[in-house]
């Protein structure tokens, strides 16, 4: 019964999540841009910091490490992690690369959070993590048999891959949600979830920047409703992801819009975990065929590109200087450019999942059409 | 600016940070050693907060943490009145 129940739920997420493998290929591309030129490996600046300043969480790798480690070992974690994202983005030794992604990040980021300060940057990692699992839905070459036979475990693997993703996300949204809905959705419109952020947030941390400005004043009773609204979104994950494809797509379009909202006006951008939703798209119309001219002219582009950002990289970080944008320096720049990004990124998957939902509508309803165009009751009679 | 609040609830690295961990079910609890700052760490967080206020063009011999009570007036978002509820002093010199 236990075993029946889940592998029903798994079978579930699993028609929910599909998509096709050689997109995960095109989001490799974007997400190894997106950490390149938004999000790059930055830990040099904690070389700065006093020891006093070290107060790790238990349960991490720097409590275990005891202090900062010495000069230039932040440095080095740096252009190590620069230089897999590289390999990853391109193909080369794609597996090994992103798992030292994966190993430079949670070393890094747990550093960074012996501050005192969390982000919420751990989805990206859980995500590259499984896309090493899967190696990217990355197919072999040629086609004979035992070749089919390593496609098949492949293809297995990149939906497994997608499917316990799916499930990290809609387990990591109701942790969100669930606090929220026992306080914030209380039908008093003399208390407010969402206001109680956007000030301490204005107040506090600076956050006036962008559409901040047009929050005061908004009636109370849209406030209310934009608290339920919120955590609605938030706990509805896992009920998405069951009932199927134009559900659990609604569900990230429905997440996009939210985080686009939150980049506006709270000017809080969860870009780093927005981009992972794309694992959730078809993105194989993004593909460009090896070998055509649009292909080589691309690749040329491209490739001056990225060695103009690594190069900008690597001089800022040895300099002691740099940041995760690319030639953004200075803390204020990359405050407000990471916004704009955050919002473009935004944009963004509010057009992919959009798409995406339209197509999904479009095919059930053709599906519903065939079902009544051949069924014998509603046949025409000639 | 986004660390400052964290580090400014513990004092910037100068009071000890231990945690406790409390199990619920059994009732007990273990304590875990946090990082504790020797005193030539803390001298040197001092120092290092000294050189930064100075960069900024401000006074240099003590930090001053306050933690107030701000009232908004959320039709217009202006604020109304601000109460000072603690306060804290770390000597820099």
């Amino acid at each position: 019964m236990i075993e029946r129940s889940v592998m029903w739920f798994w079978n579930r997420v699993d028609v929910s999540t599909a998509s096709p493998d050689r997109s995960l290929q095109v989001v490799r591309w974007l997400v190894g841009l997106y950490l390149l030129v938004i999000e790059a490996p930055h830990y040099t600046w904690i070389d700065e910091a006093p020891t006093a300043f070290f107060d790790p969480p238990v349960f991490s790798i720097a409590h275990l490490a005891g202090a900062f480690p010495a000069e230039p070992f932040f440095l080095v974690l740096d252009l190590v992690g620069i230089a897999a994202i590289v390999l990853m983005t391109v193909g080369v030794r794609t597996r090994a690369a992103t798992i030292v992604v994966v190993v430079c990040r949670l070393i890094g980021t747990s550093f960074l959070f012996s501050f005192g300060k969390i982000d919420h940057t751990i989805m990206l990692t859980v995500f590259l993590a499984l896309m090493a699992y899967c190696e990217w839905g990355r197919q072999p070459l040629r086609t004979s048999g035992a070749a089919r036979d390593v496609a098949c475990a492949t293809a297995a693997r990149s939906q497994r891959a997608r499917s316990l993703y799916a499930v990290v996300l809609a387990f990591g949204f109701l942790t969100a949600g669930l606090p929220k809905l026992l306080k914030w959705v209380d039908g008093d419109t003399s208390t407010s979830g969402f206001l109680s952020w956007y000030y301490e947030g204005v107040l506090d941390l600076r956050r006036d920047g962008m559409l901040a400005d047009l929050v005061p004043g908004i009636p109370a009773t849209l406030l209310e409703l934009v608290d339920v609204a919120a955590v609605g979104v938030e706990v509805v994950g896992f009920l998405a992801l069951l009932l199927g494809r134009l559900w659990w797509r609604s569900f990230l379009l429905l997440v996009s819009m939210l985080h686009l909202a939150n980049v506006l006006v709270l000017n809080i951008e969860f870009s780093a975990q927005a981009i992972t939703y794309l694992a959730f798209a078809d993105l194989t119309l993004a593909a460009l065929s090896d070998g055509t001219v649009a292909a080589r002219r691309w690749k040329w582009v491209g490739g001056v590109a990225l060695a103009s950002v690594v190069a900008w990289h690597v001089q800022a970080r040895v300099r002691g200087d740099g940041s995760p944008i690319a030639f953004i320096p200075g803390y204020q720049h990359q405050i407000e450019f990471g916004l704009y990004f955050g919002a473009l990124i935004g944009v963004a998957m509010v057009v992919v999942f959009g798409r995406e939902v339209s197509r999904e509508f479009r095919s059930s309803h053709a599906s519903d059409d065939h079902a009544i165009g051949v069924s014998p009751a509603s046949t025409p009679q000639g | 600016m986004q660390y400052l609040g964290p580090l400014a609830w513990e004092t910037f690295g100068q009071r000890r940070n231990d945690e406790e961990l409390r199990i619920k079910l059994t009732g007990i609890t273990i304590g875990i050693d946090g990082h504790h700052a020797t005193d030539d760490e803390q001298r040197a967080a001092r120092a290092w907060m000294s050189r930064r206020l100075e960069k900024l063009g401000l006074m240099t011999g003590r930090l001053v943490i306050r933690y107030d009570r701000v009232t908004v007036d959320v039709a217009t978002g202006d604020e109304v009145a601000r109460v000072m509820l603690d306060q804290v002093v770390i000597d820099l010199d």
